[in-house]
């Protein structure tokens, strides 16, 4: 039976923002927590964070039929809730997002499962109108927050770096076709970070994130055990040749001859309107190297997330794009690392567990101004 | 920071090399989802069953042909033709032909201007030719128009008016750095590529060192706060100040033109202060707290604490607090004392005594080691002890005069030395020695508060004369004091006694017959 009291693990809050409140529930009311953000592999889009919460329903609060409820009325679709563990007095949003359908069991164990979906699946029901004529040639981040504009999206709720130059666009897709046409052409990421806020960040932000955790089966200094670990050899991801879509302009392809003799060309198209032609070449070159070599890396690491004590802030803090490094000794006594990017990440949590899933990408070092 | 190792990614820069095959395709048709390929489709529909365009060699014929079709003739230059009546008409622009003719024209003034252009160029490249052989007489070597050669060759580029690039003045530039070197083949100065390091051998001028660390032989470091460490360093010459602060405007020291002004509560610490450094000087001396007096070069008096509560002035060449170096001057919270050796100085106690020589001092008696000299009056508001005098038959009495109350005076003397007009008591009237026979002699005593309260006598009934009966009957043998009769005087009264005793001697011995 796990202790989540905030002193043996972090004490778990689902909170519900009704009348400009962040307001928790009866925290023994929860009896499971699933969360899943980001992207389960590195060669799709990311796929829009959910949470399912299932509620003891033994009160009948968290019944959206009932009028007298603590939450008479506000248990709609698109009601904000948030997962806040609390470690030493520091809350953690683990997670934010909007609920999307409420499952009310009435039998004898009365339960509501209610599940969300985070910010990814509220911008995506948004489309881009037509526009008259072709118009905006902005910025990637320009370009990313008017579409957060029309999706609706709060203004203070957005972070967005990306300075290359788009064409114009006379629109006439989804918000997020749009969003990932931008996001392709700064060769960077979006995803909508734990506490909500929408996120874009350029393609050096993956040199300046920290090492969040250690993963070690040899007991190093500051490591965490690891409970699976699935490897694969990387020879799905090769890509070697970019062919960068401008739209109407020329369209640049690149080819890495080395990585198509050695493994066959492997072509992928990259919807990136970029304005200047040197840098969609640019694009074209980085994208047709940097996943060039098949290369053998820790797709998947579960782990408990009890008894981290001092590692829980670090644990807690972990956000999509952040590294992690597993440390490995295999039987034949051979010592292997592997550095590693989160892509995504599962949470499971119950009275008697919290098991952890990260996603993960090996880490790329090649870089390239467009 | 997270707690756990942290990952390095260091970047790699990809760049165009000749393992990338990278090619450009403008498309056709823009991107068919922004409509444009739709409205193409729309134009081709209403195209279609109106006008043709024919573009081809030969002339269009045959059945289909109407008029208002249009012919393009691409083996005549594109020449357009309209079908007019049932037979192509030419609608080449009248402007077309006046162009081509000043094309023409245009050509030909072209091909002049090349002409002329290509014989530039054949002399330019003459000259450049000319030009390279003087300035570059060997493969390796560039000389400029002061015969300065620059030998480009495995030690980097060196700058030379020598006679070689390896020996004698000059400046040599590699990856290694930049360095220069003196007709003696001394390097003069030097920049190393990889540390940033700058060796000068010579004079710095009118530079401006921004940041870093100027370290001066490691004698006087300013670092690129402002901080001055000197260790060693010497300031010679004059240091002009203008409206500076040691400490802050408000509590330190100000630095003008005129010198260092305290200001709130600056204080100068430690350390040594002397006013000159000639052989005379006045020393405040930081390592013993002293002020040091320096005479003919060397320190004479010291100026320091004595123990820990009184102050010292004493002879010497350095500071001693224990009082043991004499001469000197003390000052106590007690007493103030003036010492030429541990036992001959003069003291002043707090309880008003003036105390000379003393080497002992028992039950408020003090004992002198050395008589009290004054060189002109001395003046005692209490009683003036001498319980130690010795003694002499031939001493001349000191006595105390009442011409002025209290005040000291030798005993006139006996001797005939100083006498003259001398004759027998009897013969002067006014002193005759029988009006002592009309002198009352009074018992009394002396009231309160006159006489010391130690006084033996304090209260007790006294044989005596009444000093204004004497100036009555024999004024001679009274003494007057502040203008008023004081007290009698013995010294007038014995001889008058005897003189009279005298006289009943003789008496006697007549009345006896002898």
């Amino acid at each position: 039976m796990a202790n989540y009291n905030g002193v043996t693990a972090p004490s778990i809050a689902v909170q519900f923002f009704i009348g400009s409140t962040w307001t928790s529930t009866t925290a023994s009311d929860v009896l499971e927590t699933s969360i899943r953000r980001g992207r389960k592999q590195y060669d799709i889009l990311a796929q829009a964070g959910v949470a399912s919460i299932v509620f003891n329903n033994y009160s009948g609060a968290y019944d959206p039929d009932n009028a007298s409820g603590p939450y008479a009325g506000q248990l709609k679709a698109g009601l904000q809730m948030r997962i806040v563990a609390t470690w030493s007095s520091v809350g953690y949003t683990i997670y934010q997002g909007f609920l999307e359908s409420s499952v009310v069991n009435q039998g004898q164990y009365p339960t509501v499962v209610m599940n969300f979906v985070d910010g990814l699946g509220y911008i995506a029901d948004a489309q881009a109108p037509v526009l008259d004529s072709l118009q905006f040639s902005e910025t990637a981040a320009t370009r990313v927050g008017r579409m957060l504009d029309y999706a609706g999206w709060s203004a203070t709720a957005r972070s967005l770096t990306g300075s290359v130059t788009m064409a114009t666009t006379i629109q006439g897709k989804s918000c997020l076709q749009m969003i990932y046409q931008a996001v392709n052409c700064i060769a960077g990421r979006f995803y909508i970070s734990r506490s909500g806020v929408a996120t874009l960040v350029p393609l050096s932000d993956k040199f300046s994130r920290p090492t969040q955790l250690l993963f070690s089966d040899q007991g190093d200094a500051f490591s965490m055990i690891y409970r699976g670990l699935i490897v694969d050899p990387g020879t799905y991801y090769v890509v070697n040749q970019a062919v960068v879509d401008r739209g109407a302009l020329a369209t640049k392809t690149s080819t890495y001859n080395p990585s198509r003799i050695a493994n066959g060309l492997v072509s992928k198209r990259f919807d990136a309107p970029i304005l200047n032609e040197t840098s969609g070449a640019n694009l074209a070159l980085y994208e047709s190297r940097q996943q060039a070599d098949p290369v053998t890396y820790a797709k998947q690491i579960d782990f408990s997330a009890l008894s981290l004590g001092q590692l829980y802030p670090d644990f807690l803090a972990c956000e999509i794009g952040d590294q992690v490094s597993v440390k490995r000794l295999t039987v034949d006594n051979r010592s292997l690392q592997y550095n590693l990017v989160i892509e995504g990440m599962t949470h499971r949590i119950t009275s008697d567990d919290w098991n952890v899933s990260f996603h993960t990408s090996p880490i790329d070092p090649y870089s390239i101004t467009i | 920071m997270p707690l756990c190792p942290q990952i390095t990614n260091t970047p790699i820069t990809v760049t165009q090399t000749a393992d990338f095959t990278v090619t450009s395709v403008v498309p056709l048709i823009a991107d068919t989802s922004d409509g444009l390929a739709g409205n193409l489709e729309s134009i081709e529909i209403l195209a279609d069953g109106k006008t043709k365009v024919y573009r081809q060699a030969a002339e269009p014929t045959g059945a289909g042909i109407n008029d208002g079709d249009l012919w393009i003739e691409t083996d005549a230059g594109n020449k357009l033709y309209v079908r007019a009546g049932g037979v192509w008409v030419s609608a080449q622009d009248a402007a077309i032909g006046t162009a081509q003719s000043t094309a023409n024209a245009a050509a030909a003034a072209a091909g002049a201007a090349q002409s002329t252009a290509t014989t530039a160029l054949a002399n330019a490249a003459t000259a450049y030719n000319a030009a390279i052989a003087s300035l570059q007489p060997s493969a390796n070597t560039i000389v400029n128009a002061s015969n300065q050669i620059t030998a480009i060759n495995g030690n980097g580029i060196t700058v030379y008016s020598g006679a070689s690039a390896t020996t004698g003045a000059r400046v040599v530039l590699n990856s290694a750095g930049l360095a220069a070197f003196n007709s003696s083949n001394v390097a003069t100065f030097s920049l190393t590529a990889s540390t940033g390091a700058a060796v000068f051998s010579g004079s710095v001028t009118g530079a401006t060192i921004t940041g870093g660390t100027l370290n001066i032989a490691g004698n006087a470091i300013i670092d690129g706060s402002g901080l001055l460490t000197a260790t060693g360093a010497t300031i010679q010459g004059t240091i002009n100040a203008n409206a500076g602060y040691f400490g802050s405007a408000s509590n330190g020291f100000s630095i003008g033109a005129t010198g260092l002004t305290g200001v709130g509560t600056g204080a100068i610490t430690g350390g040594t202060i002397q006013t000159s450094s000639g052989s005379n000087a006045v020393i405040l001396n930081g390592s013993s707290n002293a002020m040091q007096i320096k005479a003919n070069g060397s320190v004479v008096t010291n100026m320091l604490n004595f123990s820990t509560s009184g102050a010292l002035w004493h002879y010497g060449s350095s500071p001693d607090s224990s009082g043991a170096s004499y001469p000197k001057v003390q000052l106590s919270s007690s007493n103030a004392s003036i010492d030429a050796s541990s036992t001959q100085y003069l003291a002043a106690g707090s309880n008003g005594n003036l105390v000379v020589g003393q080497t002992t001092y028992s039950g408020g008696t003090h004992t002198f080691s050395n008589a009290f000299v004054a060189s002109s009056t001395a003046t005692f508001n209490s009683t003036m002890f001498a319980p130690n005098l010795t003694t002499s038959t031939s001493a001349t009495n000191l006595r105390v005069a009442t011409g002025s109350i209290g005040e000291i005076q030798e005993t006139s003397a006996s001797s005939i030395r100083f006498k003259e007009n001398v004759v027998p008591l009897s013969s002067v009237e006014e002193i005759n020695h029988n009006k002592l026979l009309d002198l009352p002699v009074r018992a009394f005593t002396y009231k309160e508060g006159y006489l010391s309260e130690n006084d033996d006598r304090l209260g007790v009934m006294l044989p005596g004369f009444i000093a204004e009966e004497v100036d009555a009957i024999y004024p001679i043998a009274a003494d007057y004091g502040d203008g008023q009769v004081h007290s009698w005087n013995e010294r007038f009264i014995i001889p008058g006694l005897l003189a009279l005793i005298q006289d009943l001697y003789k008496e006697v011995q007549l009345l006896k017959g002898e």
